[in-house]
């Protein structure tokens, strides 16, 4: 009798339980709607530079409201009302790839950012989605305005075709897929998003990281004194109470101008915006190739061969002598996105790595040359493509921009014969033995 | 049983059959959910496929008509006979034994072409040799890669075209293809060739078919390769000749090979 109302008792406790777990799983379907996150890795690199922390009320809230009023929500998003902006960007095509994903009433397909690229890229284009973590490469980062495969000159943003070009045919050798079986609007409507989250995370860290901006303010007026700084201690121990007040003040004025209309059209979005609305200006066009016959073509590849070892060109330093990507010597190189100025990570301080990896940062990964013999070409396999890449770097990553002077418009055409035709094919399934550099993975 | 229980148990096979009958005449609210558009010169899998169906459906029909009708006649609640012991017929069994293992005979040898036909005799040339494929198609996380050999008709050489997700055969011929997985187990499914084929790490595989009917078909991935698997899908693109076929393959060609850019001809 005893053991039956134990029994029963332990049954009274489950079903609550099981309940509780029910309703908790049947809420979850109508969660709250979807948010930007805030760069906080940004936000702590700040951090660490300046030693003070960020205060939340005078600079992080700021930051987020702006960001809102300028450029909505996940759902909504919106476009800042600055001049030239119409070329960059289309709110109709906007509302097309934002949202949750499903159909409009004319069956269109909607919310195609979340159906296709979120899972990877992030609801704030972090490239830091639920899935980027097991890839390598990592997905793209949009915030940081960079894009590696383009037509324009080093330094310069994408033209739309670029990044159109990219989502239609996927980028062989990494995660991306091709979207080529998209109707032709819905891969507009992505190109746009894409260029969206680009801007939109560009000027969050502009107004992050900038100096004139929330960067620098002195709040540490406003903070307990538990989150001071010892610099600030110091500081503010200095002070009375009514500078204390005065300064606060002050800040706060400042806030109200780095909130105005007049700070974020003319320095903020002027920033950020001009470089996008003159990517068109920065295509390089490519003059013909020279027609050649065979003989030509082999001459072309002995001579690409010949510049690919040469100091002008100095393609094997990094690329290898046998092109397997395996002549790097420098042990810490790691793209934009990872390494400081853009990134987060300093390779000769790295204690403090725990601290972004816990902000959502992805563990930064060892940059590699590439591997010219197993004929994967990221960035397309036509001639241009290479004859583009060589002339104009690879932004972000160390592949450096060969200046004409360095090398003419002919000897790229011979790196690129070399490169696409001369250069034996390694087996991905039965690999050239590589020199150990590349062969030990760092990370 | 009751009544009651007997109709509801009834229930179910009317449902299953209601299912078929509503998908086969394409019938709201069951719409596009029977075959996709036949462009196979061979009929056989489809008609393999409603044999086996028809003859199904007909045994499932009799023996929930006949289950239903025990359920009712010999309910145990209003059913006062007494209880009858039987030995069984002899003539009976003899018959539900020599009539399924006739069926399943004609299945087996119908099959067997279809199989081979499938699997075995890969088409030829003129001179009886087999036939080259048209392209390499490679499956990796999370497209096809489709790789054409060009005017040599060999892979691998400078001329290959290089695709993705865009196959291109020409109508009214047999056509094989080589495919091959770089990463995982993916699977080539061609629903309207009714063609589908795992696709093994270090394998080379060859299919084939002949389409009769041109336009653009679905190529989809029917192996769970991953968490991107519902985005593996290509495109088939049955040109109306080998005209045609070349026509586009030079045009393809000529645009991997571009090697000029001016801003004036966007």
């Amino acid at each position: 009798m005893i053991l039956q109302t134990v029994k029963h008792n332990r049954l009274l406790l489950r079903v609550p339980g099981f309940l509780f777990c029910m309703s908790l799983f049947l809420l979850s379907g109508c969660s709250e709607p979807a948010q930007y996150r805030l760069n906080l890795v940004a936000v702590h690199k700040v951090e660490l530079a300046n030693d003070s922390s960020f205060e939340s009320e005078h600079q992080l809230e700021p930051i987020a409201d702006i960001l809102e009023a300028m450029f909505g929500t996940p759902d909504l998003p919106q476009i800042p009302p600055v001049p030239g902006i119409e070329d960059v960007l289309d709110i109709d095509k906007l509302y097309m790839a934002a949202g949750p994903y499903g159909t409009d009433e004319h069956g269109k397909a909607q919310g195609l950012y979340r159906q296709h690229c979120v899972h990877c890229h992030g609801i704030s284009g972090d490239g830091a989605g639920p899935t980027a973590a097991i890839l390598n490469p990592y997905p793209r980062d949009y915030r940081l305005g960079k894009f590696k495969f383009k037509s324009t000159a080093s330094g310069s943003k994408p033209t739309h075709g670029d990044l159109k070009k990219t989502i239609e045919n996927g980028m062989t050798g990494t995660a991306m897929p091709s979207f080529k079986l998209l109707d032709s609007d819905e891969v507009e409507a992505l190109v746009h998003y894409v260029k969206y989250l680009s801007i939109r995370g560009e000027v969050e860290r502009y107004l992050i990281e900038d100096g004139d901006q929330f960067a620098e303010l002195f709040t540490a007026v406003f903070k307990d004194h538990s989150q001071l700084s010892d610099d600030e201690k110091e500081e503010i121990d200095e002070m009375s109470t009514e500078e204390i007040k005065e300064e606060q003040e002050t800040v706060d004025a400042e806030i109200v101008y780095l909130k105005s209309q007049e700070n974020l059209v003319e320095n903020v979005m002027e920033f950020v915006l001009s470089k996008w609305i003159e990517a068109d200006d920065n295509v390089l066009e490519i003059k013909p190739k020279p027609e050649m016959n065979l003989k030509e073509l082999e001459e072309s590849m002995a001579n690409g061969r010949k510049l690919f070892f040469s100091k002008d060109a100095a393609c094997s330093t990094c690329h290898g002598d046998t092109a397997l990507g395996d002549g790097q010597t420098a042990a810490d190189f790691y793209d934009d996105w990872t390494e400081i100025p853009g990134g987060f990570y300093d390779p000769k301080n790295p204690e403090s790595l725990p601290e972004f990896l816990a902000l959502g940062a992805l563990e930064p990964r060892k940059l590699r040359p590439r591997n010219l013999r197993q004929g994967v070409y990221r960035g397309g396999r036509r001639p241009i493509d290479i004859f583009w890449r060589i002339r104009n770097g690879i932004d972000g990553s160390k592949m450096p921009a060969a200046k004409e002077v360095a090398l003419t418009d002919e000897e790229v055409w011979n790196l690129v014969d070399f490169v696409r035709s001369a250069l034996p094919y390694d087996q991905l399934s039965r690999p050239l033995v590589h020199k150990p550099e590349n062969t030990k993975e760092i990370n | 049983m009751g009544k009651f229980w007997s109709f509801f148990f009834a229930l179910v096979p009317i449902l299953g059959i209601g299912l078929f009958v509503f998908a086969i005449n394409d019938w709201a609210p069951i719409r596009g959910h029977w075959f996709p558009e036949l462009i196979s010169k061979s009929h056989v899998i489809d008609n393999l496929f409603n044999f086996i169906m028809y003859l199904t459906g007909a045994v499932f029909i009799g023996t929930s008509i006949v289950l239903a009708w025990i359920m009712v006649k010999y309910d145990g609640g209003s059913n006062k006979e007494p209880v009858i012991y039987s030995h069984g017929s002899h003539t009976l069994e003899v018959i539900w034994s020599i009539i399924p293992a006739v069926v399943l005979l004609f299945i087996a040898i119908y099959q067997m072409d279809a199989w081979a036909n499938a699997r075995m005799y890969r088409p030829t040339l003129s001179d009886g040799t087999e036939m080259p494929p048209h392209a390499r198609v490679t499956g990796r996380q999370f497209e096809w890669k489709i790789q054409y050999p060009g005017k040599d008709g060999k892979l691998d050489t400078p001329d290959d075209l290089h695709l993705i997700n865009d196959l291109h055969v020409p109508m009214d011929e047999d056509i094989v293809i080589r495919i091959e997985s770089m990463d995982v187990l993916h699977s080539f499914f061609l629903p309207n060739l009714r063609v589908k084929q795992d696709v093994v790490p270090g394998m080379q595989q060859h299919i084939w078919f002949h389409a009769v009917k041109d336009g653009t078909y679905d190529i989809v991935c029917a192996e769970l390769c991953g968490w991107g698997h519902y985005k593996m899908k290509g495109r088939l693109t049955v040109e109306p000749s080998r005209e045609e076929f070349d026509k586009w393959l030079e045009k393809a060609y000529a645009e991997q090979e571009t090697a000029q850019y001016s801003l004036d001809e966007e």
